[in-house]
């Protein structure tokens, strides 16, 4: 992670922790502000609804008084006293009792529980009303609520009962006033506010029970749980209700149960208030929040790119011109100008780079200068072994002249093969001399290596096991699934080659010659090991120099091909050797780039001018 | 003694004893003239016999209408004696297959035209029962009939059986004491005296005196009829002496009763019933209407909610009508409703689902009867629910929007028009769709009673209760001597056009000074 | 001799016109009636019975619910034992035979007879009918009444005459009394005449021998009661302190009291009574307001005592009786409804 991004980052969770605290501060503050006004509005609301029912109470208790104690109802009561008294001569006075006193339902019962008349519900007269009768006298007692059935339907009313004092048997009068909207309409609520009544008819939830002060309501469905909730327990609860998807629809309700005589739930009042002033006041809030934070965070972009333009920009200048040293670049240099630390970091690179790009000139020189002596004495001593042959064999044709000519034919033939020896060996050498030097371009493809190495090793097999000769055992430690390369399949079989002559070469007396390929991730491995006597670290520093060779023969080119080779497929080649116990060679050679069409790569080396141009081929894609 | 002093005596004798006979019935002199004022509760009406639908609520409006205007062949007096009326002899031969009626002579309709036996087979042919043919003899007419037909003078002494004559040009005339002076279409006063939101206007129609009937001049100048009053008006205006005669309710009858005006019932006349829509297809259908039937007190629904202005109804014909209904058991029986009702599955009508009993919404009778049969059945376990149908009362032949709810059963009114129980028993079945015998309903009692019983046990039909026709009357409707069966015959009332301070009930009669009374 | 011959002879002519124009005027319909035809039916009713199964031993319950006398009701039971006991069947008394019951119901144009016999625990039903037109009249008029009495009030002092006025529902009801003097009211308060107010008669009081009055109700207003008096007519309010107000001129003396019953017929009746002296029981009877004074009354009361007048009830089918009971010597007021019998 950069400086920059770094700072960035600071400066963000800065701003960010800043605002989020201020933000929940401001919101939570008036939150519980808002909830303190609205429970007090709900209170309020409540009282009154309190106030109202009682009011309501007292006046259907007065009306139903005033209906028992009418002379009217005197007389029915003192007649229906006697004994085989009429009492189908009553059936429709209750009608007209409730539309008098202004009542929605009226009864009257005898004493024995006997429906005499009802306004309500007339078809019922004749039945029995026991509940009435368990009560002696109802005068005094307060009005109650009461589920009141109605030929097609039920509901729930304000009920008093009273009893007819001025007769020997209990005569009942019950009156009462339907609890309705018209109830709600009574009550005030504040904007914002509303009164829902729930009549609870039934012992599950009916959407069109529940009803409004103006009218029906609005998804009374989901009203379900509140109203379940309140049936299974009735009391007083808070719920809040979100009527869309979106928060500010979200309205909070105080249940208020009503309940009968005997405890049972007949109602319900809901005291509703919106939430939407402060679902808005907080989305203000936040509102207001994100634009502080994303103008703190522009600010922060802003001053995160000045600081970075005065700090981070000269040191990424440095860091890129390091780079650029180490890519080979000796002259790289740093424009940065300015007396402070920076520009003074700058003019010490510059002066390094450039004491490096010296040091580096006079050391390539003294190492051409030691690479040629060392070419020149190896070819001196390469070229001396069949030159000292050829001189002696021309030396013994001329003293064969002096022979007969048999003899001088024998000694003839004799010295001829010599020759022939000679100059081939002679010749050979020069080949590989001029193998060396005219390596061709490496032609890349898709290859395995491990196939590569298998029939680099195979065909050395018979030497392994060769009879009167030490044996030599492989391992192989081939990791399977080896990414493929892009690599020119004959130049890496020759270098393979190449080290596995040298192993053999190392282990004179036999051992082990170990192969592992192993995927790294800039490419793969292939480590090349054996027993053999090991290398002694100056042995290994100039161990792929050309010529250098710690062989009685050999020309010393086998490693510096196997570098070469190495060095054109952009790898890199080491060496690790403990003295008396083995050495192993390791390559490196990049993964295979997909899309990358295979083609020649130059080698550092001067090219074959003559060499035919290979024409370019097209690496297979992954 | 001479005899002059002798016939002196008996003349004498004579005379006080005619004026012993004045004396001792003070108030039987009828009085001629004066207007009659009538107030039905129908809408409207047809003196068209051919236009009256069997079992309906306006049939009894049409009915006493038509007697004011056409007379029938026979009448039935409150004796149980037929009388000849446009007929004055009759007979029938042994197997009761043929009857010969002779028909009145000299007698004429309204417009002077001479009534002739082709206008009794004109009138009579298209409305008789099935199976009786009618044609016309040299003296009268004759009905015959493949079956035997013992009932025929009862039912032509009843229902739509008048004799009256169309003059080509819409009007229909009759023999009666009475001719419709206008029709309710052409009457100038069509006066709002509904006092219900949305009722009726009330209409007025005149009938004056027949001239030229043969029974004689009515008493009365006229009649004057007023239609779609509501009972509880009607009640009002006969308080107030706007009227003379004011058809009740049940409820409105006992309030009259209670405030001293003097009231005429009839016999029961109209039938309540629970009228299933299907038959039974199943042994739950049956268990179910048996457990309703069951649960059903009756008793009470007559004596209690209709405050004892109705009779309970065990059975399709009332016990005025068949003298047997008494034997069909009406007792409720709850406990043995309960235990049926626990065989019926969860998922039955009237369990799962309320059975939806539709009924005319404009007719509160019916309304609180339905109630009633809720609240009985709710006491077996069987839900109930009543659906009101939107037809306007007195909408007579489907005015109105008249909205058809699916119910599983309605709750009827039939009204009983016939004297003959077999031809009422038979008009019923053919309205229910019943499967009628081949040879119609059963002559003799015995198989009648049995045939009645199945069509009980049937279950299609739940007899409730019966309820009579009520009128109010004021005091000064002398001769106001109606059948029971709800036959008005307005012809034989007159009225008192005296005004005495006190105690019209009392007697106007001389009683001898100083007797004591 | 002629001459006496074609006196007697027109004599003879003219009362027997005379006394047909007389019996002109309540002449009943008389129509040929045949005897026989309840009895076959009856007949017919007991084959049939006998040729269902049935007990050899029953009870017989026999109902009459039809306007036929109780007489012919009882011979028409005799003809149908007879019938059946010829058949083999034992009648016994008692609750432990098995009950056959008939009865007789009536209907517009018909009598019905219906026997359901018992059998091995189940009931078999025969029904008979015969029209009614073909039976003779003896039947009592098409819907039977009776009387109902109860006693209200009675005290030693004499009461002349007594009203029930008609009262507003819900209202309590009210008694008015004529004394000699005074005019006393009575209301009903928990089942008890509770008195209310008296008013003098204005004028000299009446010769106690000779005391005579009657009480009249108005219909239109039920707080005022006229009082009729020798030679004088009165009217007072109930209510309130107002004196009675009267005035000179007789009045018609009601003879009777005209009552109605719907729920027995739309018919009226005149209730009356014989008018005898002190010392013999009165009857107090009811006849058609249509019927001719010898027809038999339709319902009557022996009364224990002399009928002192007749006055108004508080309904149409009501009235209140003064009788001097000639037990007591007390003069007590009667209440008497008509009621039907079926």
């Amino acid at each position: 992670m950069s400086f920059r991004t770094k700072l960035f980052l600071l400066f963000l969770v800065t701003v960010l922790a800043s605002v989020s605290a201020v933000t929940y501060s401001v919101t939570h503050y008036t939150r519980a502000a808002y909830e303190e006004a609205d429970m007090q509005r709900t209170q309020a609301l409540v009282e009154q609804f309190q106030k109202e029912f009682t009011q309501q109470r007292e006046l259907v208790a007065r009306q139903v008084e005033n209906v028992t104690n009418s002379e009217v109802t005197l007389k029915m009561a003192i007649d229906l006293e006697r004994a085989n008294a009429d009492q189908s001569l009553y059936v429709r006075d209750a009608a007209g009792a409730a539309q008098e006193h202004g009542l929605n339902f009226m009864e009257f019962v005898i004493s024995d529980g006997t429906l005499i008349s009802s306004a309500q519900y007339p078809a019922r007269v004749g039945y029995k009303e026991t509940w009435v009768t368990n009560v002696k006298d109802w005068n005094g007692t307060e009005s109650f609520l009461r589920k009141e059935e109605l030929p097609n339907e039920s509901a729930v009313a304000l009920t008093a009962v009273r009893t007819q004092p001025n007769v020997t048997r209990p005569f009942y009068a019950i009156g009462g006033r339907r609890l309705d909207r018209n109830f709600l309409a009574s009550l005030v609520a504040p904007a914002g506010m509303r009164t829902l009544l729930y009549l609870n008819l039934d012992a599950t939830f009916v959407p069109g029970d529940i009803t409004a002060a103006n009218g029906d309501v609005d998804q009374p469905e989901r009203f379900a749980p509140i109203i379940a909730q309140i049936q299974k327990q009735p009391a007083p609860l808070v719920q809040t209700i979100q009527w869309t998807s979106d928060a500010a629809s979200a309205e909070s309700f105080h249940v208020l149960p009503l309940t009968g005589r005997s405890g049972e739930l007949l109602g319900a009042l809901l005291v509703g208030s919106s939430r939407s002033d402060l679902v808005l006041l907080t989305r203000h809030i936040m509102k207001l929040s994100a634009v502080v934070a994303a103008a703190a965070i522009l600010i922060g972009l802003l001053l995160t790119w000045w600081v970075s333009a005065r700090i981070t920009r000269p040191i990424e200048e440095l860091a890129e011109g390091a780079r650029e040293v180490a890519a080979g670049h000796w002259d790289t240099r740093i424009n940065l100008s300015g007396r402070d630390e920076t520009g003074q970091l700058a003019s010490a690179f510059n002066n390094m780079t450039q004491t490096l790009a010296t040091q580096r000139e006079r050391l390539v020189q003294t190492e051409r200068v030691a690479a040629w002596r060392e070419l020149a004495r190896r070819l001196a001593h390469e070229l001396r072994n069949p030159l000292f042959p050829l001189q002696i064999t021309v030396e013994n044709m001329q003293r064969a002249r002096q022979l007969g000519p048999d003899q001088f034919l024998e000694v003839f033939n004799e010295s001829t093969a010599t020759l022939k020896a000679e100059l081939a060996n002679l010749n050979s050498i020069v080949n590989r001399f001029s193998d060396f030097s005219k390596m061709p371009p490496p032609e890349f493809s898709r290859m395995d290596v491990n196939e590569a190495i298998r029939s680099a090793v195979r065909l050395f097999e018979p030497q392994f096991h060769e009879v009167g000769k030490p044996n030599i055992a492989t391992e192989y430690f081939l990791k399977e699934n080896l990414p493929d390369i892009d690599g020119d399949p004959d130049l890496l079989h020759k270098a393979f080659q190449n080290l596995v002559l040298n192993a053999l070469d190392a282990m004179p007396a036999g051992g082990t010659l170990t192969f592992r390929t192993v995927e790294i991730q800039s490419g793969i491995r292939i480590e090349v090991a054996d027993t053999g006597k090991g290398l002694t670290p100056e042995e290994c520093s100039r161990l792929f120099t050309p010529y250098y060779t710690t062989k009685q023969q050999g020309t010393g080119l086998g490693l510096a091909i196997v570098q070469s080779v190495v060095s054109d497929h952009r790898g890199t080649i080491s060496v690790a050797s403990e003295e008396g116990h083995s050495t192993t060679f390791r390559i490196e050679l990049p993964r295979r780039q997909p899309g990358v069409t295979a083609k020649k790569l130059s080698s550092n080396a001067t090219t074959d001018q003559s060499a035919p141009a290979t024409p370019e081929t097209a690496a297979a894609s992954d | 003694m001479s005899w002059r002093a002798q016939i002196k005596r008996v003349l004498c004798s004579s005379v006080a004893a005619l004026s012993f006979v004045a004396v001792a019935e003070p108030a039987a002199r009828p009085q001629y003239g004066g207007v009659l004022r009538v107030e039905l509760r129908a809408a409207s009406f047809t003196l068209n016999p051919r236009r009256w639908k069997a079992g309906s609520a306006d049939y009894a409006t049409n009915e006493r209408l038509a007697a004011l205007v056409f007379d029938r062949l026979v009448s039935l007096d409150n004796y149980g004696r037929f009388q000849p009326q446009l007929s004055t002899e009759w007979s029938h031969n042994s197997a009761a297959k043929r009857w010969q009626f002779t028909v009145r002579t000299g007698v004429k309709f309204s417009d002077g035209t001479p009534l002739t036996p082709a206008d009794v087979v004109a009138a009579l042919q298209p409305i008789l029962p099935r199976g009786l043919q009618i044609l016309a003899t040299s003296s009268g007419v004759a009905i015959q009939s493949a079956s035997p037909v013992n009932d025929l003078l009862e039912i032509l002494a009843s229902g739509p059986y008048f004799i009256y004559r169309s003059n080509g040009k819409g009007v229909l005339l009759g023999t009666g004491p009475f001719v419709l002076e206008n029709t309710p279409a052409s009457s100038q006063q069509a006066e709002k005296t509904s006092s219900d939101a949305g009722g009726a206007p009330a209409q007025h129609v005149r009938f004056r005196f027949n001239e030229l009937c043969w029974s004689g001049r009515p008493y009365l100048d006229a009649v004057d009829v007023m239609l779609a009053v509501p009972p509880l008006r009607a009640l009002l205006d006969l308080q107030l002496g706007k009227a003379d005669v004011g058809e009740l309710s049940e409820d409105t009858a006992r309030r009259a009763q209670q405030s001293n005006l003097r009231i005429w019932a009839s016999s029961p006349l109209t039938l309540y019933a629970l009228k299933f829509a299907a038959p039974i297809k199943s042994q739950n259908d049956r268990t179910l209407r048996e457990v309703l039937s069951l649960s059903i007190d009756r008793n009470a629904m007559a004596r209690v909610l209709l405050q004892k202005q109705a009779d309970p109804a065990p059975s399709f014909l009332p016990q005025w009508l068949s003298g047997y209904a008494f034997l069909f058991d009406m007792e409720s029986n709850l406990e043995r409703a309960k235990e049926l009702r626990a065989n019926l599955p969860a998922t039955a009508l009237g369990t799962a689902q309320p059975l939806r009993v539709g009924l005319d919404a404009g007719n509160d009778l019916s309304k609180l009867i339905a109630e009633r049969v809720a609240v009985n059945a709710r006491g077996a376990g069987i839900m109930l629910q009543i659906v009101s149908r939107t037809t306007p009362r007195g909408a007579g032949d489907g005015a109105g929007n008249a909205a058809k709810l699916e119910s599983d059963a309605q709750l009827i009114s039939w009204r009983y028009t016939t004297l003959s129980s077999r031809d009422a028993l038979e008009s019923l079945a053919a309205a229910s769709r019943w499967e009628i015998p081949e040879d119609g309903v059963p002559t003799d009692a015995d198989a009648r009673y049995a045939w009645e019983k199945r069509m009980i046990n049937e279950k299609t039909i739940l007899p409730l209760v019966a309820v009579p026709d009520f009128a109010a009357l004021d005091l000064r409707v002398r001769n106001w001597s109606p059948s029971a069966w709800g036959e008005w015959r307005l012809g034989d009332v007159w009225l008192d056009q005296s005004e005495p301070f006190v105690a019209p009930r009392d007697a106007r009669a001389k009683s001898p000074a100083g007797a004591r009374p | 001799m002629n001459n006496q011959l074609a006196r007697r002879f027109t004599l003879l002519a003219f009362t027997s016109t005379s006394l047909f124009f007389i019996f002109l005027f309540g002449a009943a319909n008389s129509i040929v009636a045949q005897p026989q035809a309840l009895e076959e039916c009856v007949e017919r009713l007991a084959r049939k019975a006998i040729a269902l199964p049935h007990e050899s031993r029953m009870s017989l319950l026999w109902t009459n619910h039809t306007t036929l006398s109780e007489q012919r009701a009882e011979h028409l039971r005799a003809l149908f034992e007879q019938r059946l006991e010829a058949a083999g069947v034992r009648f016994l008394q008692g609750e432990a035979a098995p009950a056959l019951r008939v009865s007789i119901e009536q209907t517009p144009s018909q009598f019905v007879f219906t026997a359901s016999v018992p059998s091995e625990g189940s009931t078999n039903v025969v029904i008979e009918d015969v029209a009614r037109s073909l039976v003779g009249s003896d039947e009592r008029p098409s819907n039977a009444i009776r009387i109902e009495k109860e006693l209200l009030w009675q005290q030693e002092a004499t009461i002349l005459s007594a009203v029930l006025p008609a009262v507003s529902t819900g209202a309590e009801k009210k008694m008015v009394l004529l004394t000699e003097d005074a005019l006393v009211i009575y209301g009903e308060e928990q089942g008890n005449w509770k008195l209310q107010a008296t008013k003098t008669l204005p004028g000299p009081k009446q010769p106690p021998r000779s005391a005579r009055g009657q009480l009249l109700v108005a219909e239109e207003n039920m707080g005022r009661v006229g009082i009729l008096l020798p030679g004088r007519r009165c009217e007072a309010n109930l209510a309130g302190d107002s004196p009675i107000v009267c005035s000179g001129g007789g009045s018609d003396w009601p003879a009777g009291r005209l009552l109605s019953l719907p729920a027995c017929g739309a018919q009226t009746w005149w209730l009356k009574s014989d008018g005898t002296d002190w010392t013999a029981e009165d009857r107090l009877f009811l006849r058609s307001s249509g019927a001719a004074k010898e027809s038999a009354p339709v319902a009557e009361w022996n009364v224990p005592g002399a009928v002192f007048s007749i006055g108004a009830g508080s309904t149409a089918a009501s009235a209140a009786v003064v009788v001097r009971s000639l037990l007591t010597g007390n003069y007590e007021v009667y209440r008497i409804e008509l009621a039907c019998t079926n």
